[in-house]
C-alpha cells in the first residue's frame, strides 16, 4: 500500500509525555532521519549546491587561512578557517581554554581580502573577540592527539593510517564549541529564519561542522605533503569517510534544553509524530521492509564499533548490541507480515528491549519512511521560546488547574528535603562556563543560580498561591510576587506543548546532565557517544557522510550507519 | 561603540537586570522593554543604565505601585520601578478603566512604560495616549508616535503619568532595527552588573565544571 501523510494528526497514537520526557529515555535517543545533519545534506543534494575551496594559504607548519565556499541556489556561505600553531600544553577542550588548533567562522556570502584581514584579528580570540553581522557562527577545534599525528606521519611515508586507530577514534579534530545566533556580535537568528536553507534549527552550525570536516582532511594531507613532498599520498577516500568531526560537549547544552522549551517540544513532537505515523500504517511495502532490514544491519555493525572508556556507557552499548541481535532474531520470524506490522514491532520492542534499544528501534522504524515523515523537519523550528505576555486576568484557580494537570509530575519531589535542592546551575566568571555544583560551595548560591530548576519553581509557586484566594487574579498576585513571573510565563506559554518539559528535578541528588546532552546531540545527528563523566560527552558528527566533492543525486540518504564501512 | 545584534543586547540587559537584583522573570521583561525602545529609536541603553543604578539592590516591595482602583495607581516614598509597574499594567489591563483614563503616580524612568502599553494595545486593539509633563505620545502594537518632541521622553522620574485609550489613526512607522551601537560607558556598566551574576572562580567550582579533573587533551 502507498503511504499517505494524514491530513489530520488527531487520530495518531502518540507516546505519553510522562514516558518520553524522562531523562533515562531522553538520554537514550539516537539520531533519526529527521536529524539536522541529515536534513542539511538532503537539501544540499536536492538543490545541487556547489562546493569549492577558493583560499588555501597555509604554510609548511600548518599555519594560515583557508576558505570553503558552499554555493546554494540563491546564496553562498563560506567557512573561514584559521589554522594555528598551538603549544600542546595549552590544548584543552574545556570552554575555559583560550587557544585552539583551529578557529572558524561561517561567513554570510564570500569574504573579501579585507574581511579575511578583519576576521584574522577576531576569530582566533573566540569569545574574547567580536565578529559582525556578516558572520553566522564562531567555532574552534583541537586536533586529536591520538590520531592526527599518526595520520600525518603515515601519509608522509606514503602509507595509509592504521584502520584500527581510525575506527577507535573516528575523527582528526574535535570542535569544542560552535556558537551561532547572535553571540559575540554575529548575526541573530531573526535574519536567518526567513531563508529556506537556514530556517530549520541549527543549519548554520551543521554547515559549519560539515565544512570543518573537509578542512580536517585537507590539513593532514597538506602537512604530510609539506613534510615529505616526494613520498606523501592522499588519504584513502574510504578511510576518510570513516572520519567525522569529533565534538566535546559539556554542560552548556543542558541549560539550552530548559531555556527553549517550545523548541524542545517541536523537536520531540516531530519525532513522536513521525513514530506515530509509522505505527499507524496498516501494511508495509517490500521497499520499506528492505530499507528497514538494511538500516537494522547497518546500525548493528556501526554501533558494535562504538568505543568508550565510560563503564556505564560501555555496559549500555553491550546491552544495546545484544538487544539488536534479539531484534534481528525476532525479524527472522516474519515479524512484518501482519496488519499494522510497525505497530506490532514497536509493541514487541517495548516489552523485549531495554530503553536504549527501544529508542534505537524508534529511529529504525522511522528510517524507511521518508515520504511519510520528512515534512516534519519543517515543523521543528520555533520563533520564540515562549509567548511574552502573561495573562494577568487568569484567576489563581485556573492557574492551579493548569499546574495540577500539566505539572503533576512535580509531586514526585519533596523540596522540604535539602537533598532535592542539593545542586545548583550557574555560570562561572571564568569565561562564562556553565556549571553544576553542590549548593554548599557558595553561601549565595541562590542568587547565582541560573533558573533551570523548573520543578522547584513550580513547588514554590504553589506554596505561595496556597495563601491567596482562588478567586484572586494573577495580576495582583504577581505584583506582590514578581519572583514568580518567570515560571508563570512558562506555565501559561507551554499549555499547548506536551513535550516541552523534562519531567525531572534537575538540581536533585544523582542528576545526570549527560542525558540532556545526549538528547540534544541526537537531534543534531550525532553518533559514537563516548561519555567522559556524568556531565561531559564526546561524540562524532558527519561520520560516514559523503564529502562535498562526493555529493550527487545518487548520494545514499542513510549514510549514518553503514554495514561495510571501509569497502563501500 | 560596540555593535550588537538586538538579541545579544537583550541577553546582556537581562543579566544586568538580574545583577541589579531583579528576579529573573522581571529581568526578562526589562530586557524586552529595552529592545522595544531601541526599535523605536529611543535612547534605551543610557536610560536602562540609569534605572538599574537607581534601584540597584532596593527591595522590590519598596518599588511597587499600589492599585487603588481601576483609575489610580499610587506610590509613596521611592519612585516606582517602571518595569514592575509596566508589567502590572500589562497583566491587569482588563481591570483598568482605560476608556476614562488611568493616573499613575510617581514612576522612575517612565519611558519604560511605553513597551508595556504597546503590549496592551496589541491585545486590546486600541491605541493608547500617554503623557507626563511636556511629553505626549500615542502607542500601539507597531510602535510610538510622538505629539511632543521625542527628547522629552528622557526623564528620570515623574509624579503623574496619564494613560487613556484614544482613536487616533496615526501613521506608525515601524523601523526594522536588528542591530544597535552601545557606547563604551553604558556597555561597561551593563557588563559589570551582568558580571555580578557569575560565580567567582574557585578550585572547587572549576573541578565541578564539565571536563573538570579529567584528561581532555587526547
Amino acid at each position: 500500500m502507498s503511504e499517505q501523510v494524514r491530513e489530520t494528526e488527531h487520530d495518531l497514537v502518540m507516546r505519553s509525555p510522562s514516558d518520553v520526557m524522562r531523562l533515562e529515555r531522553l538520554g537514550s535517543f539516537h539520531q533519526t532521519r529527521l536529524s539536522f545533519m541529515r536534513g542539511l545534506l538532503r537539501r544540499v543534494v536536492s538543490e545541487g549546491w556547489q562546493f569549492s575551496r577558493p583560499v588555501w594559504q597555509v604554510d609548511r607548519q600548518g599555519v594560515g587561512v583557508a576558505v570553503y565556499e558552499a554555493k546554494g541556489p540563491t546564496r553562498s556561505y563560506s567557512l573561514v578557517c584559521f589554522a594555528h600553531d598551538l603549544d600542546p600544553q595549552n590544548r584543552s577542550d574545556r570552554s575555559i581554554a583560550t587557544e585552539w588548533d583551529a578557529t572558524f567562522t561561517l561567513f554570510d556570502g564570500v569574504p573579501t581580502q579585507e574581511d579575511l584581514e578583519r576576521l584574522s584579528h577576531q576569530v582566533p580570540k573566540q569569545e574574547a573577540g567580536r565578529v559582525s553581522k556578516s558572520e553566522l557562527s564562531l567555532s574552534r577545534a583541537n586536533r586529536s592527539v591520538r590520531l592526527f599525528e599518526h595520520v600525518v606521519s603515515r601519509l608522509a611515508q606514503g602509507l595509509q593510517p592504521d584502520t584500527q586507530q581510525i575506527e577507535d577514534i573516528g575523527y582528526l579534530m574535535r570542535t569544542t564549541a560552535v556558537y551561532g545566533s547572535g553571540k559575540f556580535g554575529a548575526a541573530a537568528r531573526d535574519m536567518l529564519k526567513t531563508r529556506p536553507e537556514t530556517s530549520r534549527p541549527f543549519q548554520v552550525e551543521m554547515l559549519s561542522v560539515y565544512l570543518t570536516r573537509a578542512f580536517t582532511i585537507d590539513i593532514v594531507e597538506h602537512l604530510a605533503r609539506s613534510r615529505a613532498p616526494k613520498t606523501a599520498v592522499p588519504l584513502d577516500r574510504g578511510i576518510a569517510r570513516r572520519l567525522g568531526v569529533g565534538n566535546s560537549t559539556g554542560l552548556g547544552m543542558a541549560p539550552f534544553l530548559v531555556k527553549h522549551p517550545r523548541l524542545v517540544h517541536n523537536w520531540i513532537n516531530a519525532r513522536e509524530t513521525a513514530l506515530a505515523r509509522v505505527r499507524a500504517q496498516q501494511g508495509a511495502t517490500d521497499e520499506t521492509i528492505a530499507l528497514f532490514h538494511t538500516a537494522v544491519t547497518a546500525a548493528s555493525v556501526s554501533i558494535a564499533k562504538w568505543r568508550t572508556a565510560d563503564q556505564g556507557q560501555a555496559g549500555r552499548t553491550v546491552d544495546l548490541c545484544k538487544d539488536i541481535n534479539t531484534l534481528q532474531e525476532h525479524l527472522k520470524s516474519n515479524a512484518l507480515i501482519s496488519d499494522y506490522p510497525w505497530e506490532q514491532l514497536f509493541q514487541w520492542g517495548m516489552v523485549n528491549l531495554k530503553t536504549e534499544a527501544q529508542e534505537l528501534l524508534v529511529s529504525l522504524l522511522i528510517e524507511p519512511h521518508g515520504g511519510l515523515v520528512d515534512d516534519l523537519l519543517d515543523k521543528m523550528s520555533a520563533d520564540h521560546s515562549l509567548p511574552l505576555k502573561i495573562d494577568g486576568a487568569m484567576q489563581l484557580s485556573k492557574l492551579n488547574f493548569l499546574l495540577q494537570t500539566r505539572y503533576a509530575w512535580v509531586e514526585r519531589f519533596d523540596f522540604e528535603n535539602t537533598e532535592a535542592r542539593k545542586n545548583f546551575w550557574y555560570v562561572s566568571e571564568n569565561k562564562g562556563e556553565p556549571r553544576l555544583s553542590p549548593r554548599s560551595i557558595d553561601p549565595d548560591a541562590d542568587y547565582y543560580e541560573t533558573p533551570l530548576d523548573v520543578a522547584c519553581q513550580i513547588a514554590r509557586l504553589q506554596a505561595d498561591m496556597a495563601t491567596w484566594s482562588d478567586e484572586e487574579q494573577l495580576a495582583r498576585f504577581l505584583l506582590v510576587h514578581p519572583e514568580h513571573r518567570k515560571i508563570v510565563r512558562r506555565v501559561q506559554g507551554l499549555s499547548d506543548c506536551d513535550y516541552s518539559e523534562i519531567q525531572e528535578n534537575i538540581v536533585g541528588d544523582g542528576i545526570r546532565p549527560i542525558d540532556m546532552l545526549r538528547c540534544k546531540l541526537s537531534f543534531f545527528g550525532a553518533t559514537d557517544f563516548d561519555p567522559r563523566s556524568d556531565r561531559w560527552v564526546r561524540i562524532t558528527m558527519f561520520k560516514n557522510a559523503p564529502y562535498p566533492d562526493e555529493l550527487s543525486l545518487k548520494t545514499q540518504d542513510n549514510w549514518v550507519y553503514v554495514a561495510d564501512p571501509l569497502n563501500r | 561603540m560596540t555593535d550588537f545584534s538586538l538579541k545579544e543586547f537583550e541577553a546582556l540587559c537581562q543579566r544586568a537586570a538580574r545583577g541589579a537584583y531583579m528576579p529573573w522573570g522581571l529581568a526578562e521583561d526589562a530586557a524586552r522593554a529595552v529592545c522595544w525602545l531601541e526599535r523605536a529609536s529611543l535612547p534605551s541603553a543610557s536610560q536602562f543604565v540609569g534605572l538599574l543604578q537607581l534601584n540597584d539592590g532596593v527591595a522590590l516591595s519598596k518599588l511597587a505601585i499600589r492599585p487603588l482602583d481601576g483609575r489610580t495607581l499610587t506610590k509613596t516614598e521611592a519612585y516606582a520601578c517602571p518595569i514592575l509597574t509596566g508589567s502590572y499594567l500589562s497583566d491587569a489591563y482588563q481591570t483598568l478603566d482605560l476608556d476614562s483614563g488611568v493616573q499613575i503616580e510617581r514612576v522612575a524612568y517612565p519611558c519604560f512604560l511605553l513597551p508595556f502599553l504597546s503590549e496592551i494595545s496589541a491585545t486590546s486593539g486600541c491605541n493608547i495616549h500617554v503623557s507626563w509633563g511636556t511629553f505626549e505620545a500615542t502607542v500601539n502594537e507597531r510602535g510610538v508616535q510622538f505629539s511632543s518632541g521625542r527628547k522629552d521622553v528622557v526623564c528620570q522620574q515623574f509624579d503623574l503619568i496619564q494613560i487613556v485609550h484614544c482613536n487616533a489613526n496615526r501613521e506608525f512607522r515601524g523601523i526594522p532595527v536588528s542591530r544597535l551601537q552601545v557606547n563604551a560607558g553604558n556597555l561597561a556598566t551593563l557588563t559589570d552588573l551582568a558580571a555580578r551574576t557569575y560565580l567567582p572562580e574557585t578550585e572547587l567550582s572549576q573541578a565541578t565544571g564539565a571536563g573538570g579533573g579529567s584528561v581532555d587533551d587526547d
